[in-house]
């Protein structure tokens, strides 16, 4: 798995797409005005209250943005891929991976790749700038670095834990519940970590590490210190990513062992 | 020199106990009940280069299985089995390059895109050199007549032209082994022999071994000199077609035409078949007497217009092996 | 109409498979009331905020994530799944409504969601975060009245959708634009009391507040008596707006059909 045949890949798949260019574009439009939608009752609710938590609205912004951002990379690698896998396995054409000399996982997630992420990207990514901009903050290159790394490791976040789940499909049970209840979990970190009681913030930072996706990213930023982490932590926090990810890379391919029956 | 060996191999399988709900999931991630299945049973069989092997059996034989262990899609629970020199799911990278695969009801096309694009990327994923990818393009290009639709999208071809375009996939890179599984399922009856044409083409002239499962005794019979029947995981025949044919097709069938209705025919030996107007099939066992005798028996006592003697076609000698195991089996049981 | 019925019951025991899912739609509608209840609580803590206290806000929360559980959101996405398979020609050959017989059978999936969904959650709900009851026994029963409006403003919309879907083609596209707009306007999350005045003024001419903010408000006493026949009838003529709009939609549809040959 080269990164040429992933560009080999990405080609094919933009020329599918454009076999149906006005469904394509159609929806992406209509994905914005629905995103659109989930950001301007934020902002309706801080005209109304002024801030969420001490969160201002470019703040909420930039949390949100940062969150909407890493999950449309990540999910662009894992999602569909990942929640159709059960069905692949049942219907048997998992096993055409399995008889290309290439690495299962790889050929899986890039032949998935999902283009159709195009419009969460381009709205998060516009907000996100925007909320930059607004805040006028002083930023030197250690915080644009910083941002592209933690923005490179929520998308692994996101990306291992839907591997972790996908991978489940391997061991014979349903994983849709799971799907669901990450798509639930998710829904909390859309809003600033403190206004939730200690349970829930632990639960997301040592159980399912979504806080690290957005939250403590954000309020590393922001400079802003109602975390449960210490300020010089800051620089942990991109290497979760990573982590997560391998941990779903190595779980996947353990289910796939178990799956043809090797040393299972 | 064997290109494949497979030496005492057993396939189980875990079937792990799943329970309903919520609760009940979570449950079975951790329950360690499952019951084990026997797909396949102490096989064992070799094959040479160059051979055209049809593996056949009944439903739920375990022949996919078979097919998935020496693709190395599977590893055998026990056993030795060896496809190119190497153990299949370990060398499975290498040799994935060396075989070609076909799934009858699988594709492995771009539903949306061109054929040539498919192959395309098959060029790249298999690292194939332009000269050799654009030789063995034309090869199968002239061959199986695909030159007319090779620019058109998958989703607009027939099935026929799909199954054709599969199997000149499969052969882009050069494979040494061909495994094709149920390739003419559905088919009709052109296409069929379009692609039984082809392969017995490759296998002559191009020396790639092909080992093929399939429902069709026909292909069998026209692409592969070796058969082995499986049954219940275990081999209950290898060796040709025409040794087959003889140990179980002593039956000969005789189509009579008479010029008026006979009536009841009484005659040791044969077996009404079939009754249509004045035409009657019988089946004679042929080693009680001479074919030929009998009918002229016949002939004289009845006022007989034509008859033919045709052999027992493959189908039902097959149908008649698998019959015998049945009948074996329930002694077993019973005894 | 016992026809219909049959429906309704059939949508409903349908459904009865998938209760494995139950336990799931509890912890959904759960973790979406805790989110709510832990954002009023903390903007606005013991106080008020334009008169409005956390309470309220709370109750208020509960009632939008269990009345969209009864929502009839599925229809267009059926209509869509008969439209691609092809199965619309025979639905449209037998004698009976197309529209009535996906209005009922959407009310069988509300019924079975009020049953296995909603009134547990109420009840979980309640337990942890606490609920009011009605401003007064004349707000109940108008609120009892705005669920109707509620389901049958759902259906309408859902209905209007999968029609457009017959000239677009798109229904993934249409369900996500409309949602965009039900995320806004129904004031589910956010009353359309705390909106800016021009934004207040555009939501409360539009039929989505019918589907979540009219309801909850009705509950809690903050549309008063003599507003509620303002509201009321305000939805009565959406309903009729709509209902013309779809026959008429659905006439040129239909032509468009036979003239396609499905």
């Amino acid at each position: 798995m080269t990164l040429q045949l992933f560009g080999k890949l990405v080609r094919l798949l933009l020329k599918e797409r454009m076999e149906y260019r006005a469904d394509f574009i159609l929806s992406a439009f209509a994905q914005i005005i629905a995103y659109a939608g989930d950001y301007i009752v934020i902002w309706l609710f801080i005209q109304r209250f002024n801030t969420i938590a001490g969160w201002t609205w470019p703040e909420i912004a930039l949390l949100y943005s940062i969150g909407l951002f890493t999950y449309a990379l990540g999910a662009s690698f894992s999602f569909v891929q990942m929640r159709e896998l059960e069905s692949q396995v049942k219907q048997g054409t998992f096993d055409i991976l399995l008889i290309k000399p290439v690495n299962p996982y790889l050929y899986l997630v890039s032949r998935g790749f999902n283009l159709g992420y195009i419009a969460h990207i381009l709205i998060s990514g516009s907000v996100l700038i925007w909320s930059i901009s607004k805040l006028n903050m002083q930023w030197t290159l250690s915080e644009y670095i910083y941002l592209i790394l933690v923005v490179v490791s929520g998308a692994m976040i996101y990306a291992g834990i839907l591997t972790i789940i996908g991978a489940v499909s391997f061991i014979w049970i349903r994983t849709n519940f799971m799907f669901t209840l990450f798509f639930r979990l998710k829904d909390f970190i859309a809003y600033p970590l403190p206004i939730f009681g200690t349970f829930i913030q632990l639960l997301l930072t040592v159980a399912v590490p979504l806080a690290f996706v957005s939250f403590y990213p954000a309020a590393f930023l922001l400079s802003n210190d109602a975390t449960l982490l210490p300020q010089w932590a800051m620089w942990m926090v991109p290497l979760i990513g990573p982590l997560c990810y391998w941990a779903g890379y190595r779980f996947w391919m353990y289910g796939a062992n178990k799956y043809q029956g090797a040393g299972g | 020199m064997d290109i494949i060996s497979v030496n005492d191999i057993t396939k189980t399988y875990r079937q792990y106990r799943r329970f309903p709900g919520l609760i009940g999931s979570v449950r079975s991630l951790f329950t360690r009940e499952y019951i084990e299945e026997t797909a396949v049973r102490n096989l064992s069989f070799s094959i040479k280069e160059g051979e055209a092997v049809g593996y056949l059996g009944p439903n739920g034989a375990g022949k996919s299985t078979m097919i998935k262990m020496m693709t190395g899609i599977l590893v055998p629970t026990v056993g030795e089995l060896r496809v190119l020199g190497s153990v299949p799911h370990q060398a499975r990278k290498d040799n994935s390059r060396q075989i070609g695969v076909v799934f009858g009801q699988r594709s492995q096309l771009w539903w949306d895109l061109p054929v040539k694009d498919s192959f395309d990327l098959h060029k790249y994923i298999y690292k194939i050199p332009p000269i050799t990818f654009e030789k063995n393009l034309e090869f199968c290009v002239e061959l199986l007549a695909i030159k007319d639709f090779i620019q058109k999208p998958v989703r607009q071809l027939s099935l026929g032209q799909r199954m054709r375009v599969e199997i000149a996939m499969a052969l882009l890179h050069e494979p040494k082994i061909l495994f094709l599984d149920e390739p003419t399922i559905g088919l009709d009856v052109i296409a069929k022999d379009q692609i039984r044409q082809f392969l017995r083409t490759v296998n002559r002239d191009k020396r790639v071994t092909i080992v093929l499962t399939t429902h069709d005794m026909k292909d069998i019979e026209e692409i592969c000199p070796r058969m082995i029947v499986v049954n219940k995981g275990s081999v209950v025949y290898d060796g040709s077609v025409v040794e087959l044919r003889n140990r179980l097709g002593n039956e000969r069938q005789v189509v009579i035409d008479f010029r008026e209705e006979p009536g009841l025919i009484d005659m040791p030996g044969i077996t009404l078949l079939q009754e249509e107007g004045l035409r009657r099939t019988y089946s004679f066992a042929k080693s009680d007497a001479s074919v030929f005798d009998l009918v002229s028996r016949i002939a004289a006592k009845y006022p007989v217009e034509d008859a033919s003697i045709e052999s027992a076609d493959i189908d039902s000698v097959i149908r008649r092996l698998y019959q015998q195991l049945a009948e074996a089996d329930l002694k077993r049981q019973i005894g | 109409m016992r026809m219909y019925l049959m429906f309704t019951m059939k949508a409903f025991s349908n459904q009865l498979a998938y209760r494995s899912e139950v336990w799931l739609r509890l912890l959904g509608n759960f973790v979406t009331i805790l989110i709510q209840v832990e954002i009023w609580r903390a903007v606005i803590g013991n106080g008020s905020v334009a008169g409005i206290k956390a309470e309220q806000m709370i109750t208020y929360s509960i009632i939008n994530t269990l009345l969209f559980a009864l929502l009839l959101n599925g229809v267009s996405s059926k209509v869509d799944g008969s439209l691609k398979s092809g199965g619309i020609a025979s639905e449209l050959i037998k004698p009976l409504s197309y529209p009535l017989y996906l209005l009922f059978d959407g009310l069988g999936n509300s019924l079975y969601q009020l049953a296995f969904t909603a009134a547990p959650s109420l009840l979980i709900a309640g337990l942890f975060f606490g609920i009011l009851p009605p401003a007064t026994l004349t707000h109940f029963f108008a609120f009892l009245l705005a669920l109707i409006l509620a389901l049958i403003i759902s259906f309408l919309l859902g209905y209007l959708i999968s029609l457009l879907a017959f000239w677009f083609m798109n229904h993934f596209a249409l369900s996500w634009m409309m949602g965009g707009l039900i995320t806004i306007f129904s004031g589910s999350f956010l009353p359309i009391w705390f909106f800016p005045p021009s934004w207040a003024s555009v939501a409360k001419m539009l039929p989505f507040q019918y589907m979540g903010y009219v309801p909850a408000a009705i509950y809690l006493g903050n549309i008063t008596e003599t507003e509620l026949w303002q509201v009321f009838a305000m939805g009565v003529g959406w309903i009729v707006g709509l209902l013309v709009l779809v026959q008429w939609l659905w006439t040129r549809a239909v032509r468009r059909l036979v003239v396609q040959g499905g």
